[in-house]
């Protein structure tokens, strides 16, 4: 099953949107596992992981990641009308389009 | 500024009066003296003679920081007509427009003898007075002379205008709820001229045609300084474009600064406000009149008027926390605007992303407050204090908009999750 990780400063805002996505999987059927973690114990999340997506307001860790993950996963930042909107539909599609698998 | 287009007023030969002149004599003797002395200075070196008018009001400039409450008295209007509805009508008009309950009035049909009117008018009196004295407009007939009668039987000042209109009763209205004696409310209608309340007229213009965001001037004499930072802002910052209006305001003290702000929130969206004058209301960026004449400030300024769009993002969100959150969303909202612009006015510049996260974050912080949940803990939130001791204290006073809404305590390790976002640490 293909992992889609999320993360924001503190996990909390993430996981909010986190139940939102697993929301829009649920109607469309589709298996997927998404979870949230904060910048600090991201370690621990993120074995297996298909795609890392960050919270808007740590856009600025982005390159620190990469230079950390390397081209492991793709790595993107969550388009902040969607974040603040909690768009689970729109940020699912996001990350399966960056997985390749839609 | 002020004393910029003092001069310029000198020079072309208007006039400007400055109703508190002898209060302020009275009251504030030392500033009046040291603006006195401004004056010779600016006498000789222009070579024009400066009104006493001016100085006062300079010496209130002085006096600023001093301000004490003044009593909460007003002189009292009542509007009385012949006819079924046109007093009533004329005073709801002018209470309506100055949103507020000042304006009294007093129908007296065709058939009604004078006598009951005269009885009808006296208890209205003894009931408005509030000590200052009672200003009655009317319109024709029995009606101007009851004024005289009023105050044989109450012992209560009134004083009658005749020939009422409703730009009188509101130029009465406007100056009573300023505080101004019965004389000068008095003065001021019967001197009514197309000139008064020129800026004032502007704004009744502006309301129609006006943005939804808006940004207050506000100068004290209001005869210019407010219309030419209105110009200088439209100028220097493209407000135009940005969809944003200046409105240029008289005001008399911070009182009244105070008041007017209230009324023009109730239907625009005040984003910020820039004046001499502090209005002390953590819901508006407030920019002072020096800050925009300092060149080097411009920069800074423009990233101020940059970060007020993002007020209305913060709007936006409502709805999403209705949605998704266990808390109430009006009152969440309006708290952290007052959070936002703590900061802003910190001279902290947030972007639309950390804006965006904040507004969820924090939201989710107090959800778990309330619902006794844990928060998500920070290792060595202490070493952060530590760091920023300085960063950490203003996130500390921000955030009591929210302790004191939702009567909650925000813990210090929360502080600095909120500080490491703010700040991007």
């Amino acid at each position: 099953m293909k992992r889609i990780l999320l993360v924001c400063g503190a996990g909390m805002s993430t996981s909010l949107l986190v139940t939102k996505m697993q929301k829009a999987a649920k109607e469309r059927g589709i298996e997927v596992e998404i979870a949230a973690t904060s910048g600090e114990s991201i370690d621990k999340e993120i074995e297996n992981v298909d795609v890392l997506l960050l919270g808007p307001q740590i856009r600025y860790k982005k390159d620190e990641f990469k230079k950390k993950y390397g081209d492991k996963f793709p790595i993107e930042v969550i388009d902040p009308m969607d974040y603040g909107m909690m768009n689970g539909e729109k940020v699912l599609d996001f990350a399966l389009k960056l997985i390749g698998e839609k | 500024m002020h004393v910029a287009s003092s001069i310029e007023r000198i020079k072309s030969g208007k006039d400007i009066v400055n109703n508190q002149l002898e209060n302020i004599k009275k009251v504030y003797e030392r500033e009046f003296e040291v603006a006195n002395f401004l004056r010779k200075r600016i006498q000789d070196q222009f070579k024009i003679k400066v009104p006493e008018d001016e100085v006062g009001f300079v010496a209130m400039f002085l006096c600023l920081e001093e301000e004490v409450m003044e009593k909460d008295e007003r002189v009292g209007i009542v509007v009385a007509m012949h006819g079924e509805a046109a007093a009533t009508s004329i005073a709801d008009v002018s209470n309506r427009l100055l949103g507020e309950d000042i304006v009294v009035g007093y129908n007296m049909p065709l058939d009604q003898k004078p006598e009951v009117a005269l009885d009808n008018l006296t208890n209205i009196v003894r009931r408005i007075n509030k000590g200052k004295g009672v200003l009655l407009l009317v319109d024709m007939g029995s009606l101007a002379l009851f004024g005289d009668m009023i105050y044989e039987r109450t012992g209560i000042t009134v004083k009658t205008v005749e020939m009422v209109s409703t730009p009188m009763v509101l130029e009465a209205a406007r100056k009573a709820l300023l505080k101004a004696s019965l004389e000068e409310v008095y003065d001021a209608v019967v001197n009514l001229s197309p000139y008064v309340g020129r800026i004032y007229r502007d704004n009744v213009n502006f309301d129609r045609a006006l943005e939804k965001n808006v940004i207050v001037t506000a100068c004290i004499t209001g005869e210019g300084t407010a219309v030419k930072l209105k110009n200088f802002l439209e100028k220097e910052l493209h407000l135009r474009e940005k969809g944003i209006d200046v409105i240029p305001l008289k005001i008399e003290n911070k009182r009244d600064f105070r008041r007017k702000l209230t009324r023009i929130r109730e239907e625009k969206n005040v984003l910020a406000v820039v004046s001499a004058v502090d209005p002390e209301d953590e819901s508006f960026v407030y920019i002072s009149t020096s800050e925009i004449f300092d060149r080097r400030n411009i920069h800074r300024l423009q990233g101020k008027i940059d970060a007020l769009s993002q007020l209305e993002t913060i709007d936006n969100m409502r709805d999403v926390i209705k949605e998704n959150l266990g808390i109430d969303s009006e009152r969440y909202i309006f708290s952290f605007k007052k959070f936002f612009v703590t900061l802003m006015n910190a001279g902290v510049e947030l972007n639309k992303d950390i804006t965006i996260g904040l507004i969820i974050h924090i939201a989710c912080a107090i959800e778990r407050i309330l619902r006794r949940r844990e928060l998500p803990l920070i290792k060595n939130f202490d070493d952060f204090i530590k760091h920023y001791p300085d960063e950490f204290d203003l996130i500390k006073k921000a955030v009591t908009f929210f302790e004191e809404e939702f009567d909650i305590e925000i813990p210090d390790g929360e502080c600095v999750m909120i500080m490491k976002l703010v700040y991007s640490l």
